[in-house]
Parts: structure tokens; C-alpha cells; sequence
């Protein structure tokens, strides 16, 4: 008996140990494509950070001509990498286990909300006719409408060259900032889509999308 | 025929237990998310595969030495319309090479289909025959009163022992005073088919490395009806086989266990045996098996978690019952993950209908990522060395044509296994009545 006691001990270290082991396994892949898509966005803050500097030059300095078309590269840049993040952050968080996404979502969110500010401001700096289109959306999984709406965007900005979209994960929270700008365009469901400070909520099609736009 | 009457069947508690279990693991998912639902069960699961591992590891001597002189044996073989495989049986045990006396006794059970006339043609075989169809556990135990010897074989009557068999399982039987029977080594007969190729391996590990483990910490807990040996004392002072019990052989074990025998098991003791071809004929073998032992779980519930009954009481049992826990959560939530799939479909395709976009992309949701695979990949390891080690204990080489039915095995058998052990569960709630045949 004594000898089968030893068998019991040994197989709930070995299960202890197996178990521990398989969740740091899983942390470890997790952390990995977290940090990965961190390293973007921090690198996409990095981006708006010079974009920043650039829109301060211009004011600064009444070199509007020539700085104006700089801005626009470099804002340009920006929105093919926050629309690249969107697709891998919605991908990574639906199959997160351990959660940490959210607050990943958050600087995402926040990293738009600035990309989007500065590209009102260059706007109005260099009198372009560029159009923001704010989309705020949540979790794939639970709003298919999202997913479908998301597509649409995407095709309209492929057609229209003066479309510019800023996705926002709409089911983020806790954050002062966050929950004012929600507020300010009075964000209650998802999809949502706000073009000209003007709020259209539910699905909006393609063409209705090209004429609030003017495409 | 019918077994087991146990009052009438009761679809309304059945449609709510459905509608609890539905609800609670639904609620779960959505709390705590698909993964650490589906990893709780699996826990126990892990542990048993573990425990077995270990147990595997430290078992010195896993032959039986074979003795030179043994004590008389009665081979009892219940037939019951099995016209086409008893004579096989019967030849298989007679090319048997055993130290003692051996007889053979065939009970038949009544059959219609002609076993009746061949067997009166049978050589070296007494044959009882009953007018009334009674059961298989009645059969036998007509047998064991006929039977002279002091040990007794029961074989059923489309198993086929290899010549040693009786030889090493009567000698490990009679190493310990204590031993009440002796169980053989299970094999599938007839692996031609794509099915019977993954019960083959399944019998591997659950007649060579679990009964071999089991036997180590003293928890055998099946007398496999293929073949199982008894002391004819024993058997006749437990009371013989339940004759109202549609697994007796699960019964019959743990009875022996209840009053205090042991078992003992030898993986030379080779017996191979017809397994069902086609899903349907598994799919009523398995409601056999799967109900038969919740049916028994609940006859025994005393022995759960009772220290007087050793490891079989407070470990085997009740982890045991978790593969039914597990089967029923797993079931149940893909049959969630399934409908949450369907209404998430149908909301995305109104939503394109609405939005007139031509282009659908079926992107389902996600629900296995990349970290859930990784981890699925550890706690699987030790059920792979399992399937490994079993293989080297059955002498079967994993070769490149097994691949296809190893890795059905592993990928999508243990599926199928686990939506049996639900409906089991909900066909006992419901007190469905079972028939043999």
C-alpha cells in the first residue's frame, strides 16, 4: 500500500507540473502575438508622434504648401497600418484565453482617436477635402452585422481615394477619454458609422456611404 | 427481452435535465469563456492518464510466470444465435495449451438461428441447452453449476483465446489467495475495416496499459465478458452473475471488489474478439456499456469515495464517472458552439443581404486559437505515450498504414466516444428501456 501511496504522490506532481507547464506554454504564444501587435501600435504612435511634429511645423512656420503634402504620406502610412492592427487585434482577442487584449484595445482605441484629431486638423491646416469616416464596431464574435459592415468600408475606401476610416472598438470602456468620445457622438449600438459629425446608425450601404461622402 | 425495468420512462425530467445542463454550460461558456469550460473536465481526465503513467512506470514484473500444474479448468461459453462463430470459439479454445485438465461447456441460450444442430455435431464440447431465452449472465451461470472445475473461464461466443491464454491467466489468478478472477488481454480479431482498425487501438490501451496499471494500484475494474477467469468458489459465494444486469461483467467485478477479492490480470493472457464494424452496431454496444455503468455507479454508489474499498473506491470510480462528466460537457458544448455558429451565420448573411454586398466572406468565428493549441498540445502528450506504450505492450508496431486510424483515434474518435457517454447519460435519466438485441 505504502508503494501505491508513492504512485499518487507522484502523479499529482507530475500533473501539477504538466498543467503548469501547458499554461505558460499557452501564456508564452499568447504574450507572443500580444506583443507583436503592442510592438505596432507602439509603432504607429511612434508615426502619429512625427506626424504630430510635421502638423506643428506647419503651423508654426506658414510652410503650408509644401509641408502639406509631406503630412498627408505620412498620415496615409498611418491609416494602412491601424487598418492592418484592427484585422489581427479582432483575430487575436477572439481566441485570447487569458484576456489581455483589452487593454490593448484600449491604446488602440486611443491611438486612432489621436491619428483621427490630427487628420481633422490637417484638414483644416491644408485645406484638403479628405473624409473621415469613424466606424465603431465590436468583437467579431459577437456582431456578425460588424463584420459585414466592416467589408463594405473596406470596399468604399478602395474606391474613394478621399476616404479615410478609423475603426473603434466600441465595447472598450474605463478610460475617461474613451467614454467622452463615445459620448460626444453619442455611440449607443454597434455597427455605427459617423461621417460629417453626423451619426448613422445600423447598417449603412455602399452607395449611401459614397454619397454621405461625396465619392 | 427486456432488462433492467426500472419504472417508466420520463420524458419531462429528461427535457428539463437537457434544458439545465443546456443552460448552465451556455451560462459558463459566455462567463468564463469556451476554453476553461471545456479544460475543467478534461482536468480529470489528465489526472487519470497521469496516475496510469506513473502507475505504468513503476510496475516491475508486468508478465505473469507461468506455473507448470494447474488446477482443473471449465471453459463456460453462453451462445445465443451465434451459429457462425461458436465453432471458431470453440476450436481456439481446444488448440489451448494448458497444464491440467480443461472442459468445455457450452450453454446455449435458446437460439432460433440453427446453433442448436451445430453444436449437437461438436467435438469434446458439453452442451446444455436451455429452452428459454434468459440472458447471457443466466447462461453463465447454468454453466458455472455444471462446471467440475475449480477455476472457471467465461468466454464469450465470438472470442477467440490464443493457445496460452488460459495458461497465464489461471497462473495469475492463483498467485495471490486473495485473487477472485483474472482478466485477459483483449484484442480486436478482425481489423479490416476502418472502424475495427481504431477499436484495435483502442482496446490496446484499454485492455493492455489500463488493466496492467489498474491491476498495479489494485483497481481492476471490468471482468472483460470476452473472456474473464473466476475461482468457482468465489463466483458461486458472491451470488454468481446478475442476471437483471445488462453489463454483469462490469457488475460481476465490482461485486468481487465489494467483498473484498481481488483481480488479477496477465497481458499474456491474449484473447481476441469481434468488435462492431459499422457506427450502429457500436453505437448499441456502447449505450450497453456506457449505461451499464452509470446503472452500476448508482447500484455501488456506496463504494464511492469509501476508503474500505482502497484506490478502486475513492479514485477509479469516481474519475472514472468523469469521462461521462467529460462526454457530457464536451457534447454539449459543441452542440452550444454549433448554434451560437448557426445564429452568428445567419445574422452576418441578413446583414450582407441588407447592405446589398455582393461578396460574402464565410469567416466563421474564430474559436481556436493559436494559445489553446498550444496548451491542448501539452496536456495531450501523456495520453500519446499511453497510446504509445500500449502499442509496445500488445507487440503491435506503429506502422505507416496504422497512421490513418492512429490518428483518427486520437483526433476524432475520443468525439464520438464522448457524444455515447452524453446520450448514455440522457437515455439513463430518461429510464429508456434497454433491450439486448
Amino acid at each position: 500500500m505504502e508503494m501505491k501511496n508513492g504512485v499518487f504522490v507522484k502523479a499529482a506532481v507530475a500533473a501539477i507540473i504538466i498543467f503548469a507547464i501547458a499554461l505558460l506554454f499557452g501564456y508564452y504564444v499568447e504574450s507572443q502575438s500580444y506583443a507583436y501587435t503592442e510592438k505596432q501600435i507602439a509603432e504607429l504612435n511612434e508615426g502619429m508622434e512625427s506626424a504630430l511634429l510635421f502638423s506643428l511645423f506647419v503651423q508654426t512656420h506658414n510652410q503650408s504648401e509644401s509641408m502639406c503634402v509631406v503630412l498627408k504620406d505620412q498620415l496615409d502610412d498611418a491609416a494602412q497600418n491601424t487598418y492592418n492592427i484592427y484585422g489581427a487585434l479582432e483575430e487575436s482577442k477572439s481566441t485570447s484565453i487569458f484576456n489581455q487584449y483589452d487593454i490593448l484595445r484600449k491604446k488602440y482605441f486611443l491611438a486612432n482617436m489621436r491619428f483621427y484629431l490630427m487628420l481633422r486638423s490637417y484638414v483644416q491646416e491644408c485645406d484638403d477635402n479628405l473624409e473621415p469616416v469613424l466606424f465603431f464596431y465590436s468583437t467579431y464574435n459577437s456582431c456578425p452585422e460588424c463584420v459585414a459592415q466592416g467589408k463594405v468600408l473596406d470596399e468604399v475606401r478602395a474606391e474613394c481615394s478621399n476616404v479615410r476610416a478609423y475603426a473603434f472598438p466600441a465595447d472598450t470602456e474605463d478610460i475617461s477619454m474613451i467614454k467622452s468620445f463615445k459620448a460626444y457622438y453619442g455611440i449607443v449600438g454597434v455597427p455605427t458609422i459617423v461621417i460629417n459629425d453626423e451619426k448613422h446608425e445600423g447598417l449603412v450601404n455602399k452607395a449611401e456611404i459614397k454619397e454621405l461622402v461625396g465619392c | 427481452m427486456s432488462l433492467q425495468i426500472r419504472g417508466e420512462p420520463r420524458p419531462l425530467v429528461t427535457i428539463l435535465a437537457f434544458i439545465l445542463v443546456f443552460a448552465v454550460i451556455a451560462a459558463s461558456i459566455s462567463l468564463f469563456g469556451y476554453f476553461w469550460v471545456m479544460l475543467i473536465p478534461n482536468i480529470f481526465l489528465v489526472i487519470l492518464t497521469i496516475t496510469l503513467l506513473v502507475a505504468y512506470f513503476d510496475t516491475k514484473e508486468k508478465n505473469v510466470q507461468p506455473l507448470d500444474k494447474l488446477p482443473m479448468l471449465s471453459v463456460i461459453i453462453p451462445a445465443y444465435n451465434v451459429k457462425s462463430t461458436v465453432l471458431d470459439t470453440i476450436a481456439a479454445i481446444n488448440a489451448s495449451v494448458y497444464p491440467g485438465e480443461l472442459e468445455i461447456i457450452v450453454v446455449d441460450d435458446g437460439s432460433t438461428d440453427g446453433t442448436r444442430e451445430i453444436l449437437q455435431n461438436a467435438e469434446g464440447v458439453r452442451v446444455i441447452l436451455k429452452e428459454k431465452n434468459a440472458g447471457k449472465a443466466a447462461a453463465v451461470n447454468t454453466g458455472v453449476k455444471m462446471a467440475k472445475g475449480e477455476v472457471v473461464a467465461c468466454v464469450d461466443s465470438d472470442s477467440y483465446p490464443v493457445p496460452n491464454a488460459f495458461k497465464y491467466a489461471v497462473s495469475a489468478l492463483l498467485r495471490d489467495e486473495k485473487n477472485g478472477a483474472a482478466t485477459c488481454f483483449i484484442r480486436v480479431a478482425n481489423p479490416n475495416n476502418m472502424l475495427r482498425k481504431i477499436q484495435d487501438i483502442e482496446y490496446l490501451t484499454g485492455f493492455g496499459f489500463s488493466q496492467i496499471t489498474t491491476k498495479f494500484i489494485d483497481a481492476i475494474f471490468v471482468a472483460p465478458g470476452p473472456t474473464t477467469i473466476f475461482r468457482k468458489k468465489v463466483l458461486l459465494d458472491v451470488g454468481g452473475f446478475d442476471e437483471q444486469n445488462i453489463t454483469e461483467d462490469l457488475e460481476i467485478a465490482w461485486r468481487l471488489k465489494k467483498y473484498g477479492y481481488k483481480i488479477d490480470y496477465s497481458p499474456d493472457a491474449v484473447v481476441y474478439t469481434d468488435v462492431p464494424g459499422d457506427l450502429k452496431s457500436l453505437y448499441r454496444q456502447r449505450m450497453r456499456w456506457y449505461r451499464g455503468k452509470l446503472f452500476n455507479i448508482r447500484k455501488y454508489q456506496d463504494m464511492l469515495f469509501n476508503k474500505k474499498y482502497g484506490v478502486f473506491g475513492t479514485f477509479i470510480l469516481p474519475f472514472s464517472f468523469s469521462a461521462e462528466l467529460s462526454g457530457t460537457v464536451l457534447s454539449f458544448s459543441f452542440l452550444y458552439l454549433v448554434l451560437n455558429q448557426l445564429i452568428w451565420t445567419i445574422r452576418y448573411l441578413y446583414a450582407n443581404f441588407v447592405l446589398g454586398s455582393l461578396f460574402i466572406d464565410m469567416r466563421s468565428m474564430m474559436l481556436v486559437g493559436m494559445p489553446m493549441l498550444a496548451i491542448g498540445f501539452v496536456l495531450v502528450l501523456p495520453w500519446f505515450l499511453t497510446v504509445y506504450l500500449s502499442h509496445r505492450i500488445g507487440n503491435k508496431k506503429v506502422g505507416v498504414h496504422d497512421l490513418i486510424a492512429t490518428t483518427l483515434f486520437l483526433m476524432f474518435y475520443g468525439s464520438v466516444i464522448s457524444l455515447f457517454y452524453c446520450i448514455s447519460l440522457f437515455k439513463e435519466i430518461n429510464r429508456s428501456d434497454y433491450r439486448w438485441k
